[in-house]
């Protein structure tokens, strides 16, 4: 190695160093990373699952249409009963006692009359209602007869199927048909979702062949995955079959769809 | 170390380096090295054919306007350039040649095209000494950089079979660092052939300007030989 070699190996030392520096803080890096990222699933999470069917809620009957003929003063609000005053009531009718002494079988409910009346005052001065008792009872029943009570909700009553159950039903078949389930691989496969459509007896098993019915997110670089993925999806539901779910709801699946992805 | 990226989604090569098995970090390793001394003969090589160059422009024109040659001899010899070692050689066999008492002329004349043909071919030999490893670089360093990006894509298929998922996030980083090798290798092999061709055409053209300056001498001195006779 002679003087020239030297400062060619120093020149060539320096400019490999300057360049692979330069790579190395990241001047060539990919410009956009974020782009490469793929987009999220979007996931509704459900939290109230039930296999079973909540009543629905009756509107209750039209309310009594007449009210007390009286109307009571309305009481303020500001001022609760004490429960001091209750006794008064008790003590009023001492005077009377010594009225009905020949009579002692008329002396008992005397004495009791008062004391029932006076915890039957307290609640409803308690309450915001605006209207007072009056102690009538006339009125009392108007409103109410024999007839079944006429709703004017449209909810059919029983066992239909809510979304907390179609969505537990939808969870139950997905779960049936994950372990058959073998998405192909590749790029942007993560993107297919295909539908499979298929009638059911109600012992759980296929009524007919499986049709995929829907096939989204096809894209230039899973068009090959495509058809593949249709196969294994009808594949995979005819491999889950006969499928365990709740015959009483059998209204709900006689007909399911569901939507297989790659993350199933 | 901050600044320097070492995350596989930049092209940094440290990172890339960094995620290589040991057979991919020798190949990049010695290609590195490869293009170093590459770049080292390229520079080196370039610095003297052009003094080279140079010195013959100037050693000619001093030869043309010189009207001793004995003291010319003298002044030029001397100089560590390959023409002058020609011209040394063939005043050298000269003065041997024609030291007796009896001259024989066509011998001489040969000797003279021997003794100086065998200088311009050893300096040739000289000067072209590191251009066969430019040449080597440029036909073997593509393969050497195949060989670490085969052994590399193989590491991220037994990477597929063990992990059981040949998504692209388990495949692609292992990819980038074997196709680095790949560059790598392009990367010393390209200047390497580029120089190889350049300087070759550069040692064929010095060549024949020493041939042409020693048929010129040898000219002269065949004139000579017949005037002292």
């Amino acid at each position: 190695m002679n003087r020239t070699e030297g400062a060619g190996l120093t020149i060539a030392l320096i400019g490999h160093v300057a360049l692979f520096g330069i790579l190395s803080v990241g001047f060539l890096a990919t410009p956009n990373p974020l782009k490469l990222k793929p987009t999220p699933i979007e996931v509704a999470l459900v939290d109230q699952v039930a296999l079973e069917s909540t009543s629905p809620t009756p509107t209750n009957e039209e309310p009594a249409a007449k009210l007390s003929p009286v109307e009571a003063p309305i009481e303020p609000e500001s001022a609760p009963p004490e429960p001091a005053p209750n006794p008064q009531p008790v003590a009023k009718p001492q005077p009377v006692q010594p009225k009905p002494a020949p009579a002692p079988d008329a002396v008992k409910p005397a004495p009791k009359t008062p004391p029932k009346a006076a915890p039957a005052k307290a609640p409803a001065r308690a309450s915001t209602r605006p209207v007072a008792p009056t102690g009538r009872l006339d009125g009392l029943l108007n409103g109410i007869n024999d007839k079944p009570a006429k709703s004017t909700s449209t909810t059919p009553p029983a066992a239909t199927v809510g979304p907390e159950q179609k969505a537990a039903l939808s969870a139950a078949i997905i779960r049936q048909i994950r372990p058959h389930w073998a998405p192909p691989s590749g790029a942007d496969s993560d993107k297919l979702r295909t539908t499979v459509t298929v009638r059911l007896n109600e012992d759980g098993s296929l009524a007919g062949e499986p049709r995929v019915t829907a096939q989204t997110g096809v894209t230039d670089s899973n068009r090959a995955q495509a058809s593949l993925a249709r196969d294994r999806a009808i594949r995979a539901v005819k491999l889950a079959a006969p499928f365990k779910l709740p015959p009483q709801f059998y209204g709900a699946w006689k007909v399911i769809a569901p939507v297989l992805y790659e993350d199933l | 170390m901050e600044f320097i990226s070492t995350d596989a989604a930049t092209m940094s090569p440290i990172g890339l380096f960094l995620q290589a098995d040991w057979v991919v970090r020798a190949v990049m390793i010695g290609l590195l090295l490869a293009s170093l001394w590459t770049w080292t003969i390229i520079l080196s090589f370039g610095f003297r054919v052009s003094s080279v160059k140079k010195a013959i422009d100037r050693f000619e024109s001093e030869y043309r306007e010189a009207d001793d040659i004995d003291e010319f001899h003298r002044r030029a010899a001397g100089r560590e350039q390959p023409i002058a070692r020609v011209f040394a050689a063939g005043v050298t066999e000269w003065r041997r040649s024609t030291s007796g008492k009896a001259i024989d002329r066509e011998g001489t004349r040969e000797r003279l095209a021997t003794a100086m043909g065998a200088t311009i071919a050893q300096e040739v030999d000289k000067l072209a000494d590191r251009l066969n490893f430019l040449a080597t670089i440029a036909s073997a360093a593509p393969f050497i950089g195949l060989f670490g990006t085969v052994w590399g894509i193989m590491r991220s298929f037994t990477g597929i079979a063990k992990e059981q998922s040949s998504s692209l996030a388990v495949v692609a980083p292992g990819i980038a660092e074997a196709l680095f090798a790949t560059a790598i290798g392009l990367f010393a092999a390209i200047p390497a052939l580029i120089a190889y061709n350049r300087y070759s055409h550069a040692v064929n053209r010095v060549e024949a300007r020493l041939n042409r300056f020693a048929d010129g001498f040898h000219a002269t001195l065949s004139r000579r030989l017949e005037m002292e006779a």
